[in-house]
């Protein structure tokens, strides 16, 4: 019995030692890199950045697939699973390949430009990726699906219970009275794990603003990516890596008061 | 107090069309980018992204490029030697999860996703590290084990799933009739489950094969899976046969994703 959950347990032991060894190596010999690594305002600009690009994208992110798992939760049974079907495809698809897909569509010689030169709309292609605007949209379209999982998860819950939204409409209140009170603090743990699942992943992201920001979008990824492959300054890389996993944990730490435990205990990512 | 009997839900029509609008928005967000990509992944002209005819060309291309076959060959070697160990040691793991509770279980849940939680980025430059010191060196093994790293995760989720609706007098009956611990598990447990492991052995492989950034830092030299090939293609601009790899891999995925929930619906009806 012991070796039944013994398993896991010292895998995850591993994992812990992968990382512990990990930063603290670097820690060890380098413990400058921290203090190199507040003091210079580029490399905290790039922190800034990558935070505020963080939020955006998450807010965005939010408010598209808040009224589209909405819709989906309150589908008849066979719509929602072809809705569902749908949301989940480009989930498990290659983000990597996602993001050529919009590469394909706005580079200059791409897709959209080719159609509007050839229909005389445009005279000029349209300069459109390798820009921050690009990045955004990259950034975005790929984590879409990483909120409306479970906002929809969330959303359904709810509405398995139509008891709550009947009560609320007997004591008077209107459709929009029910959503605001009723419906959407309900729904905050949703809220709480879509915007954590898209988030991070957001703070990370090193791929996207290389291929749709081509090298003029510098966030926090890129900063530790050139750090260690480049640059080969791997205590800084790993000062900075460190950083953001404390941002991570605090971030984890503050939205798990909010989220259910269904995500960490059942999963409905 | 008449008032309180039901009242009809009003689904009025300006509120119909809103919610058509904003599904046909977002899913030809989602969708049209990937469908102009599959569609120009046969056209004829290798410059223009204008229908110029059909052609499978750039098919023709992708298998007569060694270097691409030999990604594809280090892909699937890493995606299944991974997805081995991660399904073994999840569905050992989902069913501990499930069965026993123990000193530090939530503490071991938590711990289980860190790996998925943490930027991957950051993950993947800590194996970077740590790895080589302890001897294990870049290329497959250290993909393997970064790439086990976050899939075990899923697949102790989808088992866990799976034991919520197992019927445990099974086991108990098992036991009674005098089969051992590991009799019970291997002839009652896991074939009851097995449509569970099924979806996270398949999750497991796709998270793996479809990884870009773990094995972009673990990749050593001489073992470019497939997409960070990809990758290299894209930094040298758009080419037509990357449109045909691409195609290739999103409807493997989308068959991936079918047979996996339909493994999943089938369960559910059964259950």
């Amino acid at each position: 019995m012991i070796v039944f959950f013994g398993i896991p347990n010292l895998y995850m032991l591993f994992i812990s030692f992968m990382q512990v060894g990990g930063y603290g190596g670097i820690v060890y010999h380098f413990t400058l890199a921290n203090y190199h690594l507040l003091f210079h305002w580029i490399e905290f600009k790039v922190i800034v950045d990558s935070l505020i690009f963080s939020v955006i994208v998450t807010a965005v992110c939010l408010v598209v697939a808040y009224p589209f798992a909405y819709i989906i939760a309150t589908s008849p049974a066979r719509r929602k699973l072809i809705l569902l079907f749908l949301v989940i495809v480009p989930f498990w698809t290659s983000s990597l390949i996602r993001t050529f897909a919009l590469m394909f569509l706005i580079s200059t010689e791409g897709f959209i430009n080719s159609v509007l030169l050839d229909f005389h709309i445009i005279h000029q292609p349209l300069n459109m990726l390798y820009t921050l605007g690009a990045t955004y949209l990259g950034q975005f379209y790929s984590m879409l699906p990483y909120m409306i999982l479970p906002l929809y998860a969330s959303l359904q819950g709810v509405m398995d219970h139509p008891e709550y939204m009947e009560a609320s409409r007997d004591l008077g209140a209107g459709a929009s009275k029910t959503f605001w009170r009723v419906v959407a603090p309900l729904t905050i743990p949703g809220i709480a794990t879509g915007s954590l699942l898209v988030f991070i992943p957001t703070l990370g992201t090193f791929f996207i603003p290389l291929l749709m920001g081509g090298g003029g979008v510098v966030l926090v990824g890129n900063f530790i990516e050139s750090q260690f492959l480049a640059a080969d300054n791997w205590p800084f890389g790993a000062a900075a890596s460190a950083l953001v996993i404390v941002i991570t944990l605090l971030l984890i730490g503050f939205s798990s008061r909010y989220m259910n435990n269904a995500f960490l205990e059942e999963g409905n990512a | 107090m008449a008032t309180m009997a039901a009242r009809p839900r009003r689904q009025s029509l300006s509120n119909l069309w809103i919610q058509q609008t904003i599904l046909i928005l977002v899913l030809s967000f989602l969708y049209v980018p990937i469908i102009v990509l599959i569609i120009f992944s046969f056209n004829t002209s290798y410059l223009s992204a204008l229908w110029t005819g059909f052609t499978f060309e750039w098919y023709r291309v992708l298998l007569q490029e060694p270097t691409l076959l030999h990604s594809l060959v280090i892909s699937v070697e890493v995606g299944i030697i991974q997805t081995v160990i991660s399904t073994i040691l999840g569905t050992l793991g989902g069913i501990a999860l499930h069965r026993y509770n123990f000193w530090g279980k939530k503490a071991l849940i938590y711990f289980l996703y860190v790996p998925i939680v943490i930027p991957e980025i950051v993950m993947a430059v800590s194996l970077l590290i740590y790895l080589p010191h302890i001897g294990v060196p870049l290329g497959v093994p250290a993909m393997v084990i970064g790439h086990t790293t976050f899939t075990i995760p899923y697949v102790v989720l989808v088992v866990r799933a799976s034991m919520a609706g197992f019927d445990t007098t099974l086991e108990e009956a098992a036991r009674d009739l005098g089969a051992s611990e590991l009799q019970t598990l291997w002839r009652v447990t896991v074939p009851v489950i097995l449509p569970g492991i099924i979806v996270g052995a398949l999750l497991s492989f796709s998270q793996s094969f479809d990884d870009f950034t773990t094995s972009f830092f673990l990749d050593g030299s001489g073992n470019t899976p497939l997409p960070v090939q990809i990758y290299g293609m894209l930094r040298h601009g758009v080419n037509p046969s990357v449109n045909a790899l691409s195609t290739v891999i999103v409807l493997a995925t989308l068959a991936i994703v079918f047979v996996g929930q339909r493994e999943q619906r089938k369960r559910a009806q059964t259950l």
